[in-house]
């Protein structure tokens, strides 16, 4: 449900970076989000394809969405696991329930690709 | 064509505000819970004991979620405290900056205390950060004991969890043991209480800890 927020957010982003950077037509969104972060992909391509066709800097643009593994790291014996579908935060090595999550909960734009302007610098 | 590196978070404006709330907060010595829930929990059930419990002890304010109305914030307001309500009009959830805005409009903000009761659903809110110290989540016995499996993230980063409606146990199929199985898997330094907001069973315990924890922040303040 918050999606819409998330890609009108992201899109105010990448505006404000183009016009610093002197382009006028963005090609390719590339998003990076874990699978951890409680965000429905289809639900931000859908948003995504709703808000970009509304201004021409958008018009066309693809949303590439990477999907990132929820990662831990166990701070008593070093394993590094992947978050299975039983949501088991427990070392699967030495049992311990102290682990670090260093990946999964992403929501950032890696970058964008786009055509530039000579004249605007 | 030119590629632009950007790796800047999408909820990074709401971190920035969350972070600013936090630091007030750590000024006063106050300290904040943000309670979740799906709708019909009994957040406000909790709160409305709680108040009563702790009244005379400690300096509770509360800022209430919700889409519309102002029913909660009635009711907290009976206990005889400082309550601020939210509107979000559809927002599935209340991010830093509401909490912010509502913060300064409590006529004391001079607590020892303060709740944040978040609008009632299990996913949106645990993406973000309001400044809280804790978040708690309530989880009731009729919702059946399958929800830390479904909604994970918010689970894994609740301080707190409080299950309620325990007295409505012997009508559910709600499977206790299989619910803390779940729990130690998915958050296992997580504090629980099995609590009945309406017959104030268990109540005593979540009290406590909150005592406890205020106690720590004021400390650090």
């Amino acid at each position: 449900m918050h999606e819409l927020s998330l890609v009108t957010g992201m899109l105010d982003m990448v505006r404000n970076s183009a016009e610093e950077n002197c382009i006028n037509k963005v090609n390719r969104i590339n998003l990076v989000v874990g699978k951890l972060s409680m965000v429905m992909i289809d639900s931000l391509q859908f948003c995504f394809e709703a808000l970009r066709d509304q201004e021409p800097l958008f018009q066309g643009t693809e949303l590439i969405i990477e999907e990132r593994d929820a990662i831990l790291l166990c701070q008593e014996c070093g394993t590094k696991f992947i978050l299975k579908s039983n949501y088991s935060f427990l070392c699967p090595d030495c049992g311990h329930a102290n682990a670090e999550m260093i990946s999964g909960r992403e929501l950032y734009v890696d970058s964008y690709e786009g055509d530039d302007t000579e004249w605007c610098r | 064509m030119v590629q632009i590196k950007m790796t800047t978070h999408l909820l990074g404006a709401n971190e920035l505000l969350a972070n600013k709330n936090r630091r007030l907060f750590e000024e006063k010595g106050m300290l904040v819970i943000n309670l979740m829930s799906s709708p019909g929990a009994g957040k406000t059930t909790i709160l409305e004991r709680t108040i009563e419990m702790l009244s005379g002890k400690i300096r509770i304010g509360v800022i209430e979620g919700d889409l519309y109305t102002d029913q909660d914030a009635v009711r907290i307001g009976n206990k005889g405290i400082d309550v601020i309500q939210i509107n979000t009009e559809g927002a599935c959830h209340l991010d830093a900056g509401m909490v912010g805005k509502a913060f300064e409009q409590l006529p004391n903000s001079e607590l020892d205390l303060l709740f944040i009761e978040n609008v009632g659903n299990l996913v949106c809110p645990a993406e973000f950060d309001l400044g809280e110290d804790y978040r708690a989540v309530v989880l009731s016995t009729v919702e059946g004991n399958d929800k830390p499996m479904k909604y994970p993230l918010i689970f894994h980063q609740a301080r707190a969890v409080l299950l309620n409606k325990t007295d409505l146990l012997p009508y559910t199929d709600f499977d206790l043991d299989r619910f803390r199985e779940d729990l130690v898997r998915i958050n296992p330094s997580a504090e629980v209480f099995e609590v009945s907001g309406r017959t104030g069973e268990g109540i005593e315990d979540w009290l406590q800890w909150l005592l406890e924890e205020v106690k720590k922040k004021q400390l650090l303040r």
